[in-house]
């Protein structure tokens, strides 16, 4: 299909009036915010995955159901960006926790694995931060300790929920809790006084 | 749950990693007490930045080929909408409205590793893929006629008759329709201008609900000489979504073998 590049007029319109007009079923705005946010949320996507097919399956969803579903958007509770990453982020979890003990996410981790050589010593830990540890770090998690930052990439791009990384790390809940805690009240701290790179 | 526990689960809520009766406790718990609302919001910012990770690998980016099938996909259903009544359109529009919060954390609990559903079959995820993208069906005709015609009409002596205009995803003829009538508990599906299954095959009947796998029926048929046919769909179709048509071998499949055919969604 060929496909005319949508107006300079929707392209200068903000995040929030194309989801105006992507709720009264515009096309041509849905394909302006697609093309603002799509390497966004693919990055995350594939940082989360862990592979490209996979990656492109989950932006493919993600973005159908906002087109689908930007009636439902609320700019009153945040951006639109945020808005599609959070779409991406939970497609992909969903996309991690289907492909769970299947070929499919063998032949993912295998081919994490070549990229990003587990350390001898591998674990259950180590597999499942394959994928989180698979792109660049950012400057803000550089500010948290190693056990704070683990957990949170364990959660936030792993999908696993603080009881199952409490068994994962053999910690107690409370301190797993309390790492999530402290290292995302760091974060905001940096945030807030502009320190982050 | 006492403030002090709820508060323990800001992070965890923040991450996405609380059960969903956690969740829906943080939830409750902002709604009726603004300093603890405040606390939480005041994660966003570090939400946002989790959220915006760079470019990892510079050979991640997203191919031409995922926008051509997500803007195909679009622009069909904005064509539909288009095409469609003022009724129909305010209906779109409520079912948009009402659609599924799309940032619904994904459930920790409910599907936790090593214990979650079983992951699709490749053939079932061609399957998928294949409808939720038509144009990748070979010889597309693409002859979408309307989301939903007709509606509801009363048929004789008060019996209650629905019929629904599916969508043809793959023909050789351009003419080619379907619709779906449903009267008196029974379901038919209506083609006309269908080819032939091919030899050997015979047109197959699925039906699908939600996410849910399309699960095959016995129902295998094929078209006469012009093209038309009328397949009987057994069993009660309140649960069912979509109905769906491949050509299967003559003795029919668990599995579908090849892209839809037709899909007529309830």
């Amino acid at each position: 299909m060929q496909m005319a590049p949508p107006s300079d007029h929707l392209s200068s319109l903000s995040d929030a009036a194309l989801m105006q007009r992507v709720a009264k079923m515009d096309a041509e705005a849905f394909e302006v915010f697609y093309d603002r946010h799509v390497s966004s949320a693919y990055a995350l996507a594939y940082r989360i995955v862990g592979s490209k097919q996979p990656a492109d399956d989950v932006c493919q969803e993600a973005f159908l159901s906002v087109w689908r579903s930007a009636a439902r958007y609320d700019a009153d509770l945040g951006n639109a960006r945020s808005w599609i990453l959070a779409v991406v982020r939970n497609r992909a979890i969903d996309h991690l926790r289907r492909v769970t003990r299947t070929k499919e996410r063998e032949v993912a981790d295998e081919a994490l694995a070549e990229r990003h050589p587990a350390p001898q010593d591998q674990n259950t830990e180590s597999t499942a931060l394959r994928n989180a540890q698979a792109g660049e770090t950012r400057e803000l998690m550089n500010e948290l300790s190693d056990d704070q930052r683990r957990v949170i990439e364990l959660s936030f791009y792993s999908g696993y929920s603080h009881s199952e990384i409490s068994e994962m790390l053999e910690l107690p809940l409370g301190t797993v809790k309390a790492r999530m805690n402290r290292g995302l009240a760091r974060m905001r701290n940096v945030l807030s006084s502009g320190d982050a790179a | 749950m006492s403030t002090d526990d709820t508060r323990d689960l800001i992070g965890a809520y923040v991450l996405g990693a609380c059960t969903e009766q956690e969740h829906a406790e943080v939830r409750a718990h902002m709604k009726v007490d603004p300093v603890f609302r405040a606390e939480v919001e005041s994660y966003d910012a570090v939400r946002d930045a989790l959220l915006d990770v760079p470019a990892a690998h510079a050979d991640a980016d997203p191919s031409v080929a995922l926008k051509r099938s997500v803007m195909e996909q679009v622009q069909a259903e904005a064509s539909l909408f288009a095409a469609a009544g003022t009724g129909e359109r305010a209906a779109i529009v409520r079912r948009h409205e009402q659609a599924p919060d799309p940032v619904a954390p994904p459930s920790a609990s409910a599907a936790p590793r090593g214990a979650g559903e079983p992951a699709p079959s490749p053939r079932r995820n061609a399957f998928l893929s294949a409808l939720s993208n038509p144009a990748r069906a070979t010889a597309l005709a693409a002859v979408i006629v309307a989301l939903v015609v007709g509606g509801f009409a009363l048929g004789s002596g008060g019996t209650e008759t629905r019929e629904v205009t599916g969508q043809v995803t793959r023909v050789a003829s351009a003419n080619a329709t379907v619709r779906m009538v449903v009267k008196d508990g029974t379901s038919d599906l209506k083609l006309s201008g269908f080819d032939k299954a091919g030899s050997g095959r015979k047109y197959q009947v699925w039906l699908k609900s939600g996410d849910d796998a399309p699960k095959p029926t016995t129902v295998l048929f094929d078209v006469d000489d012009r093209g038309n046919a009328t397949a009987t769909v057994p069993g009660d179709m309140s649960k069912v979504d979509d109905v769906l048509v491949t050509s299967e071998p003559a003795s029919g499949s668990q599995t579908p073998t090849t892209s839809p055919v037709l899909h007529v969604q309830i």
